[in-house]
């Protein structure tokens, strides 16, 4: 990678001056990998002018293509200090420590080249390169904070480039920058039209602004180019249900489930509907299926305990709400019901406990929502206190 | 909490009475939804009034709120008079700790007069209602039960005190009463909560807030500055104010156990347990909504949470704005509507009699229809007389950028008229109910009563920052009709808080006495019950604040009956 694009690069900077043929001469030869000419030539200019920062990146270079590391780093060092705002030079070092695996000293010399120079495609690409693989590594740990500077500098750099915006939205998503997720798809799909990943994680962010009509579009575009897709049909589902179109979702949780019957989602799914309409009987059994497929399914344990709740049957109802506490301790709702149903057998220190639980569950999801709107406004993650900025 | 305890002797007594009913008013009338018919009569009528909210470009929460109206008669001609409460000029910027002044007529607020001929008159200098500062909310309650409406008006940085001078005028008496309360006062609600006789005064509070230069919006290129969100400013607790008599009130909050921080927009009242005290419903903007259990000792305590009307059927919370409390299930039994914003859904909870609520919205219909609606003034109102409580909402989101970060939502939104399906599920029957409901508005407050006098519910709407409407209800309908004028002796004079059964062939309706819920607002005292075909009313059953039980039998529909406490 380094040896092309350097040479190339070579021949960028190679402009006429004094000594202007020998370092044409050295250019070419590099080139050409008569790798001893250049050195030749080069040193001839170095011997009538030794501080000639041109030469030396270009010595530099050709010890690269040497494999002489530790040498070539010095040339462009020298180079640099020979004239700090050489940008070959700074995109030579970069690449070179790019190549050597020094990824942290690299960019900032890919970053200074770039910016002393915007034209120069091998520093871009390389520090794009670098700056993904930064922003994997840290979607790898979950760190998506870590992750989005990384991908939104790379989304500058390469705006053309489908990859980082897919994962630059992935990465939003992730965060629920839901308006910068969308924003992320829809450029994804101008550039890759065809990327049906793109057009099913559109939906999701639209779901995540509450835009249900233009997620179920989304949803249902990816539907129909992939009508066996189970996961398709269950988000199609969701955002049916979101709009209230019971029966549509209904229809589309059962496709779901014809196409994945050991799948959870659409059946819990289909219980919420069935919970919703007050059809208890109908909601257990479908709480029951995806319980079935996975036993600590804290959606359908919680829903499952909803039901015993609206019938009364409050022991049960406890009973499977603390199990939905324990497959997933922030599930808000189960706290929330597991609060209403201890009030109604007595026993209100540990309800008022559950309530309070929920309330703060609720509170700080209020929070994050605020970090987003603040996120998104630009003001920052430093921002987030509840008060006025003033 | 032990539930039960509430429920006093005289709850088993009502207990006793509703097993003898038909739970379910039913077979009154048509079958398949009828559109309402209200007409806009604002020009008409000779109303000019338009709120003015002052925009700023530093979008100061204030300026979206919107001011409230009443319905009241003032001048105990028999005749409902309108009360509108008006903004104040707020400079661009305006000072931190400022109290914006009503310094041109224009932020008057104003008291239209209906005349004998039906249209009205603006008599707001002779009555002297200018009023100051910016006004919000408005309660309409007869404190010193001398027979003539008193006015409360609330607003930023202090409230005021009318009372009726019995001529035509009124006095401004907040300083005497100690009632003028501090910071952001949004609704206010006259209520005996300690049945002494005389009318207690709550008054909410939205927020801790100040003209803070506070960006909220956008601010990359093509962005835009938008009003803040409420999660960025501090709750601020409740006033309420004990009526001691001779004028004088005491604020007990903190002494009735009533000051939990909130973040107060809509009030409303009804005694939900049945155990003859008035408990207080407020509903709270994006935080949990609180309901006040009258412990009957003077103290109160907030259980909307155990009762499950805290949060919605999932656990969240939302934007509460406006309320209503009143039962649309005809079983006795005070029920609940809070409005909030768009993708929130409109609250339903039945109250399941047991001291506890339960989430209805979406099996009544209410969650489909309100999705992608912001509501603010609601009122229960049987605007077709078929002997159920139907809906009315006037709406419009909050935020007037609101269509530039979410595209599928407006600012400006049609009011919504919701037909009750028999106490099961909710219709809207909007589209045909007439041009009104065809037109979008950026409305707030709402005001019920029978404006005409003709037996059918009118309405009157409030906007933010434009003009009001009055909704004349000519619904054609053959259904019967009574409204029920109360008239206290030992209770307080308004009788609010009187608790009414109406019992015909069909079935029994229930009402409580009061003008306060909605938002901002205040309504028609009297009790107004749609008949449906019944042509005979068996039995009026009222239960004064006072204890005393009053029976009346065979009363003829089609008529405002004044009622007056008996001595025991």
């Amino acid at each position: 990678m380094l040896l092309f694009s350097s040479v190339a690069s070579v021949a960028q900077v190679a402009k006429p001056h004094a000594d202007e043929s020998l370092l044409q001469n050295a250019t070419q030869a590099m080139m050409a990998g008569k790798l001893s000419l250049a050195e030749k030539d080069l040193q001839s200019v170095l011997r009538t002018a030794p501080d000639d920062y041109r030469a030396i990146d270009l010595l530099g270079v050709v010890r690269v293509l040497q494999q002489r590391a530790p040498e070539a780093e010095e040339l462009f060092l020298r180079a640099i200090r020979q004239k700090t705002d050489f940008a070959p030079a700074r995109a030579h070092l970069g690449l070179l420590y790019v190549q050597n695996g020094r990824m942290d000293d690299a960019i900032p010399q890919l970053r200074e080249a770039i910016q002393m120079d915007p034209s120069r495609r091998d520093a871009s690409d390389a520090l794009v390169r670098l700056l993904q693989e930064n922003a994997r590594t840290a979607v790898e740990s979950r760190d998506y904070p870590e992750a989005l500077p990384w991908l939104t500098e790379a989304e500058k750099l390469a705006p053309d480039n489908p990859q980082v915006q897919f994962e630059l939205g992935t990465v939003e998503l992730q965060m629920s920058l839901w308006e910068d997720a969308v924003a992320a798809f829809q450029r994804v799909l101008k550039l890759r039209a065809d990327d049906q990943l793109a057009l099913y994680n559109l939906g999701r962010a639209f779901m995540g602004l509450s835009r249900f009509e233009e997620a179920r579009q989304q949803f249902a575009r990816y539907v129909e180019a992939h009508p066996d897709d189970d996961a398709g049909h269950c988000a199609l589902g969701m955002t049916l249900a979101a709009l209230e179109r019971a029966p549509e979702a209904r229809q589309q949780f059962e496709r779901s489930i014809v196409l994945a019957p050991e799948q959870t989602e659409s059946y819990f799914r289909l219980g919420l509907l069935d919970l919703n309409a007050k059809a208890l009987d109908d909601a257990a059994t479908n709480f029951r299926q995806a319980l079935i497929h996975d036993s600590k399914h804290a959606g359908a344990l919680s829903g499952l305990g909803r039901v015993a709740f609206e019938q009364k049957r409050y022991s049960d109802a406890i009973d499977l709400l603390q199990r939905a506490i324990v497959s997933d301790e922030s599930l808000r709702e189960a706290h929330y019901y597991l609060g209403l149903t201890l009030v109604r057998v007595g026993r209100k220190e540990e309800a008022d406990s559950q309530l309070q639980i929920a309330t703060r569950l609720e509170h700080d999801e209020a929070q994050q929502r605020r970090r987003v709107v603040l996120i998104q406004n630009g003001r920052g993650s430093d921002h987030q206190s509840s008060e006025p900025q003033k | 909490m032990k539930r039960t305890s509430h429920l006093s002797a005289r709850a088993t007594l009502w207990g006793s009475l509703l097993i003898f009913g038909t739970w379910l008013f039913a077979g009154t009338s048509t079958n398949s939804p009828t559109p309402g018919h209200f007409v806009d009569v604002t020009e008409k009528l000779g109303i000019h009034f338009r709120q003015q909210a002052s925009p700023t470009s530093k979008k100061y929460l204030l300026e979206a709120m919107g001011s409230g109206v009443a319905l009241f008669d003032y001048d105990n001609d028999g005749c409902l008079d309108i009360f509108f409460a008006n903004g104040a000029r707020l400079v661009d910027p305006t000072p931190r700790g400022s109290i914006p002044k009503k310094d041109d007529p224009k932020f008057w607020n104003r008291l239209y007069h209906q005349k004998s001929d039906g249209t009205f008159e603006d008599v707001t200098e002779r009555a002297g209602l200018t009023g100051f500062g910016y006004s919000t909310g408005v309660a309409v309650g007869d404190y010193d039960n001398d027979g003539s409406e008193d006015l409360y008006v609330a607003g930023y940085g202090r409230g005021t005190l009318y009372h009726n001078n019995g001529n035509g005028t009124f006095t401004d008496a907040t300083a005497a009463a100690g009632v003028a309360g501090s910071g952001w006062m949004t609704s206010a609600a006259w209520v005996d909560y300690d049945n002494d006789g005389r009318l207690d005064l709550v008054v909410a509070r939205y927020m801790q807030w100040d003209f803070d230069d506070v960006f909220c919006g956008r601010r990359e290129k093509g962005g835009y500055r938008s009003y803040c969100h409420p999660d960025l400013f501090k709750p601020e607790s409740l006033l309420l104010f004990h009526n001691d008599g001779g004028g004088k009130f005491t604020e007990v909050a903190h002494r009735a156990g009533i000051d939990k921080p909130g973040k107060g927009l809509g009030l409303a009242i009804a005694d939900y347990d049945h155990d003859g005290f008035m408990d207080i419903l407020l509903a709270n903007d994006s935080m949990p909504q609180y309901l006040f259990h009258n412990r009957g000792n003077g103290t109160f305590e907030e259980v909307a949470l155990p009762s499950g009307a805290g949060l919605d059927g999932n656990g969240n919370s939302f934007a509460g704005m406006g309320v209503d409390f009143e039962d649309y299930n005809n079983d006795g039994w005070p029920d609940i509507i809070i409005t909030d914003l768009a993708n929130q859904r409109y609250a339903l909870y039945t109250n399941l009699k047991d001291g506890t609520f339960d989430y209805s919205t979406a099996v009544s219909g209410l969650s489909a229809i309100s999705l992608l609606h912001s509501g603010w003034g609601v009122r229960f109102l049987d605007y077709d007389n078929d002997g159920w409580k139907d809906l009315l909402i006037v709406q419009s989101h909050v935020i007037d950028t609101i269509q530039l970060s979410e595209p599928h939502l407006r600012y400006r939104e049609s009011p919504l008229l919701l037909q009750n399906d028999k106490g099961k599920r909710f219709v809207d029957v909007s589209a045909g109910s007439g041009e009104v409901f065809h037109q979008e508005w950026a409305a707030r407050g709402l005001a019920v009563g029978d404006i005409n006098n003709d037996g059918k519910l009118d309405a009157v709407v409030t906007s933010n920052d434009g003009p009001a409407w009055v909704l004349l209800n000519e619904t054609e309908t053959a259904n019967h009709w009574i409204t029920l004028n109360l008239v206290g002796t030992k209770s307080n004079r308004d009788a609010i808080g009187a608790q009414v059964k109406v019992s015909t062939l069909a079935g029994d309706q229930f009402g409580t006495v009061t003008t306060s819920s909605s938002y901002q607002s205040s309504g028609d005292k009297r009790l107004h019950f749609g008949l449906g075909t019944s042509e005979s009313i068996r039995e009026i059953d009222i239960r004064w604040p006072s204890g005393i039980r009053q029976v009346l039998h065979d009363q003829k529909p089609d008529q405002i009956v004044k009622i007056t406490e008996p001595l025991s």
